[in-house]
């Protein structure tokens, strides 16, 4: 209606335009229409998801705890999180007590020297040969201030997908019968982080 | 009859919102929910909290030694 009506007053002199030109100025406007449509799903894939990737590439207790926390908080305020265990950080998924055998030695060198587990984690300051790490410890508990088995708990109940780089595994020679017990684990590349980061509004390195 | 009034003291950031995340969840729809926490940055963050998850911050105000939130939950969406 409205299109014929544009169309008529705009090719008053001539009488037999406006039924036709009427519809093809609503063709025209259906095709644009269309454009338009298509154009909105393009862009509309292209945008943020209401997501969050870290990337944890240390394996210090401090650091560990600002990614946990953070992680938390964003699945707290109904966001999906996806934080990425790489290099250094990667030890830290590793279940104390768990040994697969057939391990080379080199291998078995960085099992020693990168020990799994949360308890096992050092500072990033003020570690001072683990005196600081127990003080630490220590005034967490007095405050009431979550540790890391507690986050990673919480964590696991809103949903928190925990990715682990596959490289850095083979690298350090761990294999996925080591990492703890989790309810979204998955070993993945760096495409798949490639893509969780794209569409994520924020993606932090930790 | 689910339960409308949340005891958060004594969690520190960022269990409150955690826990409250998790509370409000078995609460149906519009529901209005009181809760407590002593966490100094609490009054903020469940602010900010409430602006994300689309539900109504009421009132939030300190009350002795802790402070109390009136949240009205979000309607279905």
């Amino acid at each position: 209606m409205t299109g014929h009506a544009i169309t008529a007053s705009g090719n008053s002199s001539v009488r037999s335009e406006p039924r036709d030109g009427g519809n093809d100025s609503l063709n025209e406007l259906k095709a644009r229409l269309d454009r338009l449509e298509s154009k909105i799903d393009t862009v509309s894939e292209k945008l943020p998801e209401d997501r969050m990737s870290l990337v944890v590439f240390s394996g210090e207790l401090d650091r560990l705890l600002a990614a946990l926390v953070i992680a938390n908080g964003a699945a707290a305020c109904g966001k999906k999180v996806a934080i990425f265990f790489t290099f250094w950080a990667t030890p830290a998924l590793k279940q104390p007590g768990r040994h697969p055998a057939g391990k080379r030695l080199v291998e078995r060198v960085f099992g020693w020297m990168l020990p799994g587990g949360w308890r096992r984690r050092k500072l990033s300051h003020m570690d001072w040969l683990g005196a600081g790490r127990w003080m630490m410890r220590r005034e967490m508990e007095r405050k009431g201030i979550a540790d890391l088995p507690e986050l990673i708990r919480t964590a696991g109940a809103l949903g928190v997908e925990i990715h682990v780089c596959e490289m850095s595994m083979d690298l350090m020679g761990i294999s996925s019968k080591e990492l703890m017990d989790y309810p979204h684990l998955s070993v993945c590349g760096v495409s798949r982080f490639v893509q969780e980061a794209s569409r994520s509004r924020a993606t932090l390195f930790i | 009859m689910s339960k409308t009034m949340f005891d958060l003291c004594g969690l520190k950031c960022p269990l409150p919102i955690v826990q409250l995340a998790t509370l409000i969840a078995e609460v149906p729809a519009e529901t209005v929910v009181t809760v407590e926490a002593d966490d100094p940055a609490f009054p903020l963050d469940v602010e900010s909290w409430c602006q994300m998850t689309n539900h109504t911050l009421m009132t939030v105000d300190p009350i002795e030694d802790r402070f109390r939130a009136v949240i009205r939950k979000a309607s279905k969406q």
